[in-house]
């Protein structure tokens, strides 16, 4: 246990997204084959992408207030992606998004919505099974709504918690769950709150996760490891050879991860081209264009998009890029050029915006086109 | 004013070629000198120039992620008729502020939200928002058959959402003043049109060098129309009146010193058509140097606008202060200039005349030129300046930053509306363990369908309107709905049209229940909705329930289809129409239902009512009215 501590402490050392994907990593291949997994995250998000390779299904979900932050658009997102918009809240309600009246508002004819805001009990009632349940941000009112997933499935459930830890550990305890922190160490009234948190529903899934946590000789004064270490400490979770331990390897050793274009989440985009290997999609009509990215770890991140073309008879084009509105890039791009920048995230509860503001539009062919962008990189551990 | 005071201005800045920019440009050293102010520009505008260093630039982007961070400092928002000031509607409509109209007409600026993006359907909305179902028929009527006036942009004034939304007003003109005043607004300010400080830069006597620079003959006259060349400018008026002096051996040039705008109006026709090629110049878009040097090489400028939105115009404050003589039409602002200081032409079938008249006259006689351009030198320099005007802007902030501490904090700038209601099966529930009082309720009185249903929000803040039997509504409304006592503002069926005795709620309300026989709205269904109307802010949800009822003898029909239409011309958008319950009441819960009603679910849309609905039998005639909001205060609006 000493072992997984002092390990799981210098991922976090190098990034706590490291971390995550450890134990995430981990918890999947614990997790039965045909598991399910329940999680507020986007599609494209790291933790989905090692689910999706594990073979497990999973549904997402998305809480209140990221439908109230961005009413229309997280729906037309959801919506392009062709997933579901379900709705989470610690009681049951209706909520109806309807348009503004007043003329000078965008989508004045916006058909209005109505999203059935369910308890984790209500909305997944009908599911055969529920291994994992993956949230940020959670109270105990909330986990208390979930009691018939909880007597039922035994999730195993990862959380931010808000509140008191002690709270939570009477919750645990009355409902037989182990509480631990990302180190995998016990949780105890001292624990500070709002860090993240699993709950096991039983110790055998708790040891099993251990010991693929387990890392390959690590030596007291190691405190923090270089990429290429992280993959080789843990041969279990890396070199198992199958798509899961390709990822987390992939993961750990390039602290990079690429964005499907075609799937983003995002507006002010046109539809995916191709060229050979090479996918693009332009933005407009308008000169904004949000996209979500999922960066569920505090931290640096290196942030960088490929510019693949600029509209015909177009050198050069002013772009500026803001991420959750704080100014980040603005400069001349020209065709093959990267646009690069470094953010700190620091609220990983919610999916970063990343907005892409083009100066000149240009109508080709009837569209009006800004950029075409044909790849979105974000890098961790800059150290390297 | 304190010396930390703080301002947040909305405005494109230069080197945005608009006008407003460069009027905002103006006037930042002398708003700093005294301000804290920042200026929020769109996320795609080039980086400002040549701007007071004392400003803060922020990006729309960046403000919108520290919202909650200026929600007590005062807001200013230039509006004008024209792309630029497109980005702050959604701010400027959320979050209540000092808003300068610089066009009066802002008709354009709402079709570049909806019409110009291919949305037509929105664009109807945005109509019906200005003038209630009338606005509907005549989206709807472009809509299918693409009817749209060429003057309709003109003529049909779009503005009152802004204006509601603003909580004072600046204007340049008494003639928008008043036009504004028409909606109900009464915080409204007239600051005039500042004289461009840059004229120090420029010495009329250096008009023969100008004209050298300029490539202009010196030993012509030279009359120049400046600013956007479109239509209503009256150019093809003018190119006309010009071929005439042509004819008549008169020798000029006449320089267009602006944008053209060929989507619009295409002036190289029309130059052609007039045979003036020779003697006319169009310069394109000028920077503030050059625009300066045209003037000054000018004898004098043909100013006309017809149709007007009532805009004010810069370039003309700029060019009577440099003391030039000037030809405007008697119309709008334009004919607040004092006589002598301008030739105002009134617009009728005499005006080609009377314009080719004037010409000759200005352009033969140096000596009329030169007094009336002192005049207008004169009263600009006395009325525009612009020390005098920013402390003006100054006094209107400080009085904004004392409307502010009333006022709530201000929902995000969504295109949207969430509404909360209570899940499906929380009704039932509610039913069952409440059977008691359920079995002695009379279902006519308290109306079933609105609440069985479930047609009410929850959690809306401030007052609840409910008009109906107060017991049962009450009791539904608190217990079941969760709204406290003191929200709910109770008003009796019939008591609705009586403004006295009925005490008004602190603002608007966002919310009402009514429920009603039949015999009271028989006399004017549409008074009695405009008088719940005037007790709504624009967007509130509203249940009607209305019960055919024997003792009732209608002057007009009041079938379910015409009280639809009655609702639809007192302002409010019909969403859903109840007519029995829509769940099948498995396990006997339900109250026993023995009468007919019918349940509208609304949202009010507008505050224009047709006071004349078809259904009332006066064919053809429509009889529009602007309803006044029973509450000023509701987005603290200017009322100390």
């Amino acid at each position: 246990m000493k072992n997984v501590l002092q390990a799981l402490n210098a991922a976090t050392q190098q990034h706590a997204i490291s971390n995550q994907i450890l134990i995430q990593s981990a918890i999947c291949r614990a997790l039965p084959r045909n598991a399910h997994v329940v999680m507020d995250n986007l599609p494209q998000s790291i933790m989905a992408s090692l689910v999706e390779a594990t073979g497990m299904s999973c549904d997402f979900v998305v809480f209140e207030p990221l439908i109230r932050k961005y009413g229309f658009k997280l729906a037309d997102m959801f919506a392009q992606a062709g997933l579901p918009l379900l709705c989470l809240g610690a009681e049951c309600s209706t909520l109806r998004i309807t348009p503004r009246v007043e003329a000078g508002f965008s989508l004045l004819a916006r058909a209005p919505l109505t999203l059935a805001v369910q308890t984790v009990d209500d909305a997944l009632l009908g599911l055969q099974r529920i291994n994992w349940l993956a949230f940020e941000r959670v109270d105990v009112t909330f986990l208390n709504q979930s009691i018939n997933c909880v007597t039922q499935h035994r999730p195993l459930i990862s959380l931010t918690f808000e509140g008191s830890v002690t709270s939570l550990l009477q919750w645990c305890e009355v409902h037989h769950y182990t509480a631990v922190d990302a180190t995998l160490r016990a949780l105890s009234t001292t624990s500070t709150a709002s860090q993240k948190v699993y709950l096991f529903p039983d110790q055998v899934l708790l040891d099993e996760v251990e010991t693929y946590l387990t890392p390959d000789q690590i030596s007291a004064d190691e405190v923090l490891l270089a990429n290429n270490q992280l993959a080789q400490k843990w041969p279990a979770l890396c070199t198992a050879g199958d798509n899961l331990g390709n990822l987390t390897q992939k993961y750990l050793k390039t602290c990079t991860r690429q964005y499907p274009l075609a799937t983003m989440m995002a507006t002010n985009l046109y539809s995916s081209e191709w060229h050979d290997d090479t996918e693009w999609r332009w933005t407009g009509p308008g000169h904004d264009t949000s996209i979500l990215l999922p960066m569920r770890a505090r931290g640096l991140y290196r942030v960088s998009l490929s510019v693949l073309a600029l509209p015909e008879g177009q050198e050069r084009g002013f772009v500026r890029c803001f991420m959750n509105g704080v100014p980040v890039f603005g400069q001349y791009i020209s065709a093959g050029d990267t646009i690069a920048f470094d953010y700190v995230s620091n609220k990983p509860e919610e999916p970063v915006e990343l907005l892409l503001s083009v100066t000149d539009l240009q109508n080709c062919g009837g569209r009006d086109l800004g950029v075409a962008i044909s790849g979105i990189e974000v890098v961790w551990n800059l150290s390297e | 004013m304190a010396a930390n005071a703080k301002v947040v201005i909305f405005c494109p800045l230069p080197p945005k070629p608009n006008g407003i920019a460069d009027y905002l440009a103006e006037q930042l050293p002398y708003l700093s000198e005294y301000l804290d102010v920042t200026v929020v520009i769109e996320n795609h505008a080039p980086a400002p120039e040549g701007i007071c260093p004392r400003t803060r630039v922020l990006r729309l982007a960046e403000y919108l992620a520290n919202w909650q961070a200026f929600d007590k400092v005062p807001h200013l928002y230039h509006v004008g008729n024209n792309p630029d000031t497109v980005y702050m509607l959604e701010v400027l409509l959320s979050r209540p502020g000092i808003t300068v109209v610089h066009d009066l007409n802002l008709h354009y600026l709402i079709d570049l939200t909806n019409l110009s993006q291919g949305d037509k359907e929105a664009y109807t909305k945005a109509l019906t928002n200005q003038y209630g179902v009338q606005g509907k028929v005549i989206g709807e009527q472009l809509a299918s058959q693409g009817w749209k006036g060429q003057f309709m942009p003109h003529e049909l004034m779009m503005h009152s959402s802004i204006i509601d939304a603003s909580s004072q007003i600046i204007v340049h003109s008494e003639y928008s003043a008043n036009k504004i005043a028409a909606l109900g607004h009464s915080a409204i300010t007239l600051i005039p049109h500042h004289l461009s400080p840059g004229i120090r830069h420029f010495q009329p006597k250096l008009k023969m060098t100008y004209r050298g620079e300029l490539g202009l003959p010196g030993n012509k006259v030279v009359i120049t129309s400046m600013g956007f060349i479109a239509k209503a400018k009256q150019i093809k008026a003018v190119l006309t009146a010009l071929a005439e002096l042509k004819a008549q051996g008169l020798d000029f040039v006449y320089v267009l010193a602006g944008q053209c705008k060929p989507h619009e109006y295409d002036v190289y026709q029309d130059i052609a058509d007039s045979g003036l090629a020779d003697h006319v110049v169009v310069t394109g878009f000028l920077d503030e140097q050059d625009f300066f040097k045209y003037l000054l090489a000018s004898d004098f400028i043909i100013n006309l606008r017809y149709p007007t939105g009532g805009e004010s115009s810069g370039t003309l404050s700029r060019a009577m202060g440099l003391g030039l003589g000037c030809l405007v039409v008697n119309i709008g602002p334009f004919a607040e200039i004092p006589d002598e200081c301008a030739v105002k032409l009134d617009y009728d079938e005499a005006f080609n005349a009377n314009l080719t008249a004037a010409i000759k006259h200005l352009i033969e006689n140096p000596v009329e030129r030169v007094r009336l351009g002192l005049n207008a030198r004169r009263w600009v320099e006395r009325s525009h300046n612009i020390v005098r005007t920013t402390a003006q802007y100054r006094e209107v902030i400080a009085q904004e930053q004392q409307l502010l501490s009333r006022r709530s904090a201000a929902e995000p700038a969504l295109p949207a509306m969430l509404w909360r209601y209570l899940a499906e099966p929380t009704i039932a529930r509610w039913l069952v363990n409440n059977q008691a009082w359920t079995t002695t309720l009379d279902t006519q009185t308290s109306g079933v369908l609105w609440w069985l249903n479930n047609t009410v929000p929850v959690g809306v803040s401030g007052p609840v309107l409910l008009v109906g039997e107060a017991t049962s509504g009450y009791k539904l409304l608190t217990d079941l709905f969760g709204y406290a006592e003191s929200a709910l503002q109770v008003i009796p069926p019939f008591e609705l049209e009586q403004s006295e005795g009925n005490a008004l709620p602190a603002s608007l309300a966002e919310l009402a229940i009514v429920v009603i026989p039949t015999r009271a709205i028989e006399c004017d269904p549409v008074r009695y909705f405009a008088a719940l109307s005037e007790r709504l802010a624009l967007g509130a949800k509203v249940s009607v329930t209305v019960q055919p009822d024997n003792l009732a003898s209608p002057d007009v029909p009041i079938t379910r289809a015409d009280i639809t239409q009655y609702l639809e011309a007192s302002g409010f958008q019909v969403d859903n129409i109840h007519k029995g319950v829509s769940h099948i009441d498995m396990n006997n819960t339900y109250p026993p239902i023995t009468h007919e009603e019918w349940c509208f679910e609304l949202t009010k849309v507008s505050w224009m009512i047709n006071a004349t609905p078809q259904a009332y039998g006066f064919t053809g005639i429509s009889e529009l009215k602007w309803l006044q909001p029973a509450v000023t205060t509701a987005n603290g609006r200017g009322v100390l």
